[in-house]
């Protein structure tokens, strides 16, 4: 900071305090230790990707194999035909938006 | 004779710390950092070392959780200086209600400055001056003073207007004035 009043002895006794350094005292050593393992900070950035990639292959087993595949197949069928907005669209599109919502709220946690 | 290597910059210790998670380049920016933030946290605790060292400790665990939030905008030391006023403040909420922005902080401050005041005072007594401050104005000397941030970067710091800033520092410094004369008479 600039200091207007330079001949200030309050300022001239604040900067001389604010001067004089701390010694470490084994301060860095204790931090360090306190400090979170590597791997557990790498695996922050993957977790999301982790979680959202493991919702969608839960959503295309599910559509693959669920007593429902029938229903949801016809969807995919309908959507690829450009059948328009078909009971089975809209079952697979809530059945999908449904695991990706809860795939980001899980991802968004960390 | 070969020339010794230039010291690495806190961007190039910060960089080696978030993409490679270089424990030994946090290590130095720790130590080359240690010091002022330490000395402003005691500042604010009212001289308990140890409560500044615990803030301080948990200070630099949050800036290396948070390493890739730091956005190069602002000084390295001004990032930590924000964290440890956080953490400071969330300490002084667990035991009372922090007031930054004191009532009476339009009015200019009306201390009687007694004449003559000492050439030197011992840190013992600063210290102990520093602590009959409010909490707001004990937070602007330490933002502007300790942490050496301008008047700007500690309202933002601190999350109160840059007026109440300025208003703080000079109250403070005529508390300290008067106080630190009348200890020096006595």
């Amino acid at each position: 900071m600039k200091h207007d009043h330079p001949n200030d002895p309050v300022e001239k006794w604040l900067r001389e305090d604010a001067s004089q350094g701390l010694p470490d005292a084994g301060f860095t050593e204790r931090v360090m230790a306190a400090l979170p393992p590597a791997q557990a900070a790498r695996s922050r950035a993957w977790k999301p990707l982790l979680i959202l990639g493991s919702t969608g292959m839960g959503v295309l087993l599910a559509i693959t194999c669920a007593p429902a595949a029938t229903a949801m197949m016809q969807g995919v069928a309908d959507l690829y035909s450009f059948r328009g907005v078909t009971p089975a669209v809209l079952g697979l599109g809530a059945a999908i938006l449904a695991a990706a919502v809860g795939g980001a709220i899980l991802a968004a946690e960390d | 004779m070969v020339p010794k290597a230039a010291a690495p910059t806190d961007a190039d210790l910060i960089l080696a710390a978030r993409t490679r998670q270089d424990r030994a380049a946090f290590d130095e920016l720790v130590r080359r950092h240690q010091s002022q933030v330490r000395a402003v946290l005691r500042r604010l605790t009212k001289g308990d070392h140890g409560l500044a060292d615990d803030l301080a400790q948990e200070t630099f665990v949050l800036a290396w959780r948070r390493l890739d939030a730091f956005r190069f905008e602002a000084r390295f030391s001004t990032w930590l200086y924000r964290i440890a006023f956080n953490a400071w403040q969330s300490e002084a909420r667990k035991k009372k209600e922090l007031l930054l922005e004191d009532a009476a902080v339009d009015h200019p401050p009306e201390i009687a400055t007694p004449d003559g005041a000492p050439s030197s005072v011992d840190r013992v007594d600063l210290e102990r001056a520093m602590a009959c401050l409010s909490d707001g104005e004990r937070a602007a000397i330490a933002a502007c003073y300790y942490a050496d941030l301008t008047h700007e970067e500690a309202a933002e710091s601190l999350g109160i207007p840059l007026g109440t800033v300025k208003t703080l520092v000079l109250r403070a410094k005529a508390k300290l004035r008067a106080r630190l004369a009348v200890k020096k008479e006595a």
